[in-house]
């Protein structure tokens, strides 16, 4: 995935009311559809995005008492800054974890096009 | 071109738009292109369209809400050689920052006439522009 495409994932409505919601405990897609009004179809699907981005890792795998397997998702996302500046936008991600994107200034394109 | 009577004042919290909201204009891809056209220069949404792949349409639209919100403005107004009238936009904005931090969501813009305008409210996020 490009930053550019990371950067939108962080103003996504849906996005940014999963992260949050897994902000201090690891939650269940289920819990996170009900609690934060996301219909189950995105909320699935943006959780994948969210995962594939490297903002939500699955903390813990739980089985329900029908027998279910059930993935709790938690947020690594610690803090992000996106800044517009001389014509230039960048993005910093800071994670929990060690990642090569983490603590660094990215330039996502400049005013000549692209 | 209509001037809006009710500029917000300095540091003020818009009510009329979320953090959410104002972050998306900078992130939707459409509007970020336009910022990124009228930037420092004058420019037709004709050409914004044909330059940066936006269609027309949705060129319009968005050129429309970045005026409304104060981003872009209309600075002239041309007589083409079929004797149309083309608005020519510039972007305001000079500065914008999105900070996303402990589940929060703040935006603050700095347009070239050295207003401020803060979404979200509480505003300290001066320390993590300094890292």
């Amino acid at each position: 995935m490009r930053e550019k495409d990371i950067s939108r994932l962080l103003t996504d409505e849906y996005a940014e009311r999963i992260l949050v919601a897994t902000q201090e405990n690891a939650r269940s897609v289920q819990e996170i559809s009900d609690k934060y009004d996301i219909p189950i179809a995105a909320c699935y699907r943006k959780i994948h995005e969210l995962e594939e981005a490297g903002f939500l890792k699955c903390a813990e795998i739980v089985t329900t008492p029908k027998g279910k397997t059930m993935k709790l998702y938690q947020s690594q996302l610690r803090s992000a800054v996106l800044m517009y500046q001389d014509g230039v936008f960048k993005v910093k991600f800071d994670f929990d974890n060690d990642r090569e994107l983490s603590g660094k200034w990215i330039e996502l394109n400049s005013s000549n096009g692209s | 071109m209509e001037e809006n009577p009710q500029e917000p004042i300095d540091g003020a919290d818009d009510p009329a738009m979320s953090p959410l909201q104002a972050s998306q204009l900078l992130t939707d891809e459409y509007s970020a292109k336009i910022l990124l056209a009228t930037y420092k220069r004058k420019i037709s949404a004709q050409e914004i369209s044909q330059r940066y792949g936006i269609p027309i349409a949705a060129c319009y639209r968005k050129i429309r809400t970045l005026e409304e919100v104060g981003l872009i403005q209309c600075v002239d107004r041309i007589l083409t050689q079929k004797g149309k009238r083309k608005n020519l936009y510039t972007s305001c904005l000079r500065n914008a920052y999105i900070f996303f931090e402990n589940g929060k969501l703040r935006a603050r813009f700095q347009l070239a006439t050295g207003v401020v305008r803060d979404f979200g409210g509480d505003w300290n996020g001066l320390d993590l522009l300094r890292q």
